[in-house]
């Protein structure tokens, strides 16, 4: 849906860092911006809010969307009794101790990049997208069943 | 006893001081797990024997026979292995636990309270000439009887009557025969869900091997029960155990709801020795629902278990708040027992960690 | 039938009455009728369990105190389990010889056993490699058992037990054509001195011969000279000739203490006894199995007992096409070489004879095959028995490899070249089963007192992994470092143990 794009197009290129909030009819997407850019920005979480669906439908449908992070992700646990989903990186995917972390519910996306510590917890780091692919994942988040 | 039994025990010595050494090994590679038989564990053992100068294929590693000189005379060889480096001999689970127990300087178990004696079905094995009715001992009365009849003259075979009377009557006494068994239930919980992969089930299971052989070596009964969970828990058996793999989410309390209906039904506290054994990465669901855990071990399962055991495996994704939570709720309470499994490596340490509270 | 003079595994192990009848019906067939020459043999019946002990111990009833039976016993024990090896018999050389039934088997068993046992006899007795092993090695085994115990006792049980480990590890650096113990001191430091002084000094030998006269006196001289400067050259190098026998020279000159001494002569001299079982296997077992095959046939089943023993025997002698089972193969080569001699089919005729079928045709009436068999099984091991009588045409008629039809003839024939490969890698396996060809060449390497041997490779490589351990005991054996010079996968290497680790380096050829 480009109007989201747009908007959010119109947002970073306001260059400041900072967490970024744009509504676009029944969608809303955050950003939190660590490095602004023209062609390029450091984020540290996406969010995307939008009408609610079928968490298993959208679990699948986002993994397959989310082509534009660079790491093929899957999803890793699908519970729709519980309401959510988490999506990861695929392990066979991971080149190091990061990967990307997608939580799923009915009506909304949140992706961070995760680091696997070396006393095994887990720390949030934030990662580089360029204007372009973040666009087209904030795109494929808003309306992921649709193709 | 012939004289070979020197050397074979000689031999049994020296694969036990073997597996002493290599015990770490063992742990890591898993490659005890599945060898079990019913009383003995089949141990592989690398590079036993004498080395000789001989041919080999460097690259394979494969020797070409065992060259001259070596051993038995005539008559058919058995042992005209080749380049075998490899030899599978057995020890009993006994033996195996208590090389585990000294290597971890584990503590033994003392059984909690009254067990030791399965009182449910008390065996009458005394005869006394006082009682009541109901435990006449019905055969020695009438031998008695008999006896007495024909000692007088007065049995006649063609008309068998016997009274017994009084003296004749003998009754079976309520000595119980105190057979102090000791009784432990193992109960194992396992998180399947999606972020559980086949790395971290082996590791699961290599402890799983572990504590039941350590368990075994402690009690005289011990009974399994295996419960995998997502975000619904059920009991399966211990094939199913290692081989489920679901993919939903991960509701932990599912497992504890489901172990305390099972020991609420089956395992009265005052003849089971209970063990809780959970494995999960770690990741739950919901503060809430782990909330919720933390009140089912600290008020139902605490109260009637020897120990409450947790082991947290990392996964590729590191591991997830599980662990911290649990250890942030009970500091100091010696009943709960937790160890975080970062990778096969870990597992021997591990093991020394859940056992070693001699609980 | 004379006084058995030992009864050492339990009383009342006399054979029972119809199997003693058999023995003596066996032995005289034996002896008699088919001229098998063999010790005197006496036949104990066992348990399943003894049979394993005496296999485990190399079929004597005592051996020294030692693991390495614990373990063989364990691993023969699961390969009967197994199905993959039964134990009919066990017999050893000596004399007299013992040898051992199953008490399980069925007559008809027993008596094939006995046969093929006097066929085990017979070859330890007559063929010449084992002419000089100790026949009375029941005594030794008891003996050094006894002694081995006594130096535990005096020493200490893991000291000794540790130090026969590595003796076993170099059990097989010996010389198995060695026939008699050869002291080799060194030379002692007069004679070098006094082949010093020679060096100067040429003497004139009185020559008797007129001849000698008219020999050119400086040419004559010059060569007597060099031969005192070898001499010379020899005596610095200590040993003078390549020594095979490493466990004998380790004996005479490593840093050993007395007890030491005793174990590592203990070792070598069972290894010695032991060897030429290992370069025989395939003839031994050839030979006793076709005498127990002719005289089961010919003599001793019944009718009915023939129909029970080719159930039960088809299996050990049969071969399945394109597999090669060496220990089966003895008995057919046997058969052939007497069935050629009996028709002729040997000597430059018939080599240089290539019509097929005249060759097929062939039959002198010489009728030398049994001779001739006799001869083969005194003179031969198993490497030149195959090298000399696998041939060709027995290769085809076993059906050792596939026809092929030849385009100009027509006819099926046999590919010459793949002959030359089915022969070439039996010969191969044989040797790759064989013990690496060994010598200590310096004992003063480097001016170190270093130990250095060589490696005579044939086409095969040692395995380094093992190799590793093994210099690392001959190191602490000899007390100094040692080296092995040989060849790595093409490339000349010197294999270098200074007890703590071993090293491979290149060398220079």
């Amino acid at each position: 849906m480009s109007a989201v794009g747009d908007a959010l197009d119109a947002a970073l290129d306001r260059e400041e860092a900072g967490a970024v909030e744009v509504v676009a009819g029944p969608h809303r997407v955050r950003v939190d911006v660590v490095v602004p850019g023209a062609v390029g920005v450091r984020v540290r979480e996406v969010r995307v809010d939008g009408p609610p669906g079928d968490v298993t439908e959208r679990a699948y449908a986002i993994a397959d969307g989310a082509r534009g992070l660079g790491e093929r992700i899957v999803p890793v646990e699908v519970a729709p009794s519980l309401g959510g989903a988490v999506l990861r990186t695929h392990p066979d995917a991971m080149d190091g101790p990061e990967f990307f972390d997608l939580a799923v519910g009915p009506g909304h996306t949140t992706v961070t990049r995760q680091r696997r510590r070396d006393d095994g917890g887990r720390e949030a780091v934030p990662f580089d997208l360029t204007r372009r692919d973040l666009r087209r994942l904030v795109e494929r988040l808003a309306a992921p069943t649709e193709r | 006893m012939l004289p070979i039994d020197r050397d074979l025990q000689r031999f049994r010595d020296i694969v036990k001081g073997r597996v002493r050494k290599e015990l770490r090994r063992y742990m890591s590679s898993g490659e005890l797990v599945g060898r079990k038989g019913n009383d003995t564990v089949s141990i592989p053992i690398h590079s036993i024997g004498t080395p000789r100068l001989r041919h080999g294929d460097n690259k394979k590693g494969v020797g070409q026979g065992d060259g001259d000189g070596d051993g038995p005379g005539e008559g058919q060889q058995a042992g005209d292995a080749e380049g075998q480096h490899v030899l599978e001999t057995e020890l009993t689970i006994e033996e195996l636990a208590e090389i585990l127990g000294e290597e971890l300087q584990l503590p033994r178990i003392q059984p909690k309270g009254q067990k030791d004696a399965r009182t449910s079905n008390p065996r009458y094995t005394g005869i006394s000439v006082n009682g009541p009715e109901s435990l006449r001992h019905f055969k020695r009365t009438w031998r008695r009887a008999l006896r007495r009849t024909m000692a007088g003259g007065e049995y006649v075979p063609e008309r068998p009557i016997v009274v017994p009377i009084k003296d004749d009557r003998r009754y079976r006494s309520s000595r119980i025969k105190e057979e102090p068994r000791s009784a432990a239930v193992v109960l194992y919980m396992m998180d399947v869900s999606g972020s559980m992969g086949k790395e971290q089930k082996e590791i699961v299971r290599a402890e799983a091997f572990w504590i039941d052989t350590w368990i075994r070596h402690n009690y005289d009964d011990v009974e399994t029960r295996f419960i995998v969970h997502d975000a619904t828990a059920r009991e399966v058996d211990r094939d199913t155990f290692f081989r489920t793999r679901e993919s939903g989410g991960t509701l932990i309390s599912s497992a504890y709801k489901l172990a305390m209906s099972i020991i609420d039904e089956h395992y009265p506290v005052d003849s089971w020795n209970i063990y809780p054994f959970h494995f999960s990465d770690g990741d739950n669901w919901s503060q809430s629902d782990t909330k919720l855990c933390i009140e089912l071990v600290r008020d139902r399962m605490l109260p009637i278990v020897n120990q409450f055991s947790y082991g947290q495996v990392d996964s590729q994704y590191g591991s997830g708040q599980f662990l911290k939570d649990l250890t942030e709720a009970f500091p100091r309470d010696p009943r709960v027992v937790c160890s975080r499994v970062a990778n096969r490596e870990a597992i021997m340490g591990s093991i020394k960690e859940l056992l070693a509270g001699g609980r | 039938m004379s006084k058995i003079s030992h009864r050492f595994l339990r009383e009342g192990r006399a054979l029972p009455p119809e199997l003693e009848e058999a023995r003596l019906q066996i032995q005289s067939l034996a002896r008699d009728k088919y001229k098998l020459d063999f010790f005197e043999t006496v036949f104990e019946v066992c348990t399943y369990e003894e049979i394993n002990m005496l296999a485990a111990y190399g079929g004597f009833p005592t051996r020294y105190p030692h693991w390495r039976f614990g373990m063989d016993y364990i691993e023969m024990q699961k390969s009967y389990e197994y199905g993959l090896s039964k134990i009919y018999e066990m017999v050893i050389n000596t004399d007299p010889a013992y040898a051992y039934l199953m008490d399980c088997n069925l007559v008809v068993d027993q008596k094939l056993v006995m046969a093929h046992v006097f066929g085990h006899v017979d070859f330890f007795k007559n063929n010449l490699w084992f002419a000089h092993t100790n026949r009375k090695m029941l005594d030794q085994m008891a003996n050094h058992a006894t002694r081995v115990r006594d130096l535990m006792d005096r020493h200490g049980a893991s000291e000794v037990e540790r130090f026969i480990d590595v003796c076993l590890s170099l059990d097989n650096l010996i010389d198995p054509y060695a026939d008699h113990i050869v002291r080799r001191r060194p030379p002692s430091q007069e004679e070098v001195d006094g082949a010093e002084r020679d060096r100067g000094v040429v003497a004139r030998i009185p020559t008797s011969s007129y001849m000698d006269r008219h020999v050119n006196p400086k040419e004559w001289l010059d060569q007597q000279k060099q031969a005192r400067e070898d001499a010379l050259t020899r005596m610095r190098s200590f040993p003078e000739e390549p020594v095979r026998d490493v466990l004998g020279f380790l004996l005479e000159h490593a840093p050993l203490e007395r007890w030491q001494v005793a174990i590592l002569s203990i070792i070598r001299d069972e290894a010695m006894y032991f060897a030429p079982q290992g370069q025989t296997k395939i003839m031994n077992e050839g030979w006793a199995t076709y005498w127990h095959t002719t005289m089961m046939t010919a003599d001793i089943l019944t009718d009915a007992e023939v129909i029970d023993y080719a159930d039960h025997h088809s299996g050990t002698v049969a071969m399945r096409p394109g597999q090669l089972n060496p220990y089966k193969m003895g008995v057919e080569l046997y058969r052939d070489i007497e069935r050629r001699w009996n028709r002729g089919q040997f000597g430059k005729e018939w080599l240089d004879c290539d019509d097929p079928r005249a060759r097929a045709a062939w039959d002198t009436g010489a009728m030398l095959g049994r001779e001739k068999i006799f001869e083969v099984r005194r003179t031969h091991n198993d490497v030149t028995f195959l090298d000399t009588f696998l041939t060709e045409d027995f290769c085809r008629e076993q059906g050792f490899f596939t026809t092929t039809r030849d385009p100009r003839t027509g006819q099926w024939v046999v590919d010459s070249a793949e002959f030359k490969k089915v022969k070439q890698g039996m010969l191969q396996m044989l040797a790759s089963r064989g013990t690496p060809r060994v010598f200590i060449v310096d004992a003063n390497a480097d001016n170190r007192s270093e130990l250095r041997l060589v490696h005579e490779h044939e086409g095969l490589d040692i395995q380094l992994d093992w190799a590793a351990e093994v210099l690392g005991n001959l190191a602490a054996v000899w007390g100094r470092a040692v080296h092995l010079d040989t060849w790595v996968e093409g490339r000349p290497t010197r294999l270098s143990h200074d007890g703590a680790r071993m090293t491979q380096k290149a060398r220079a050829e």
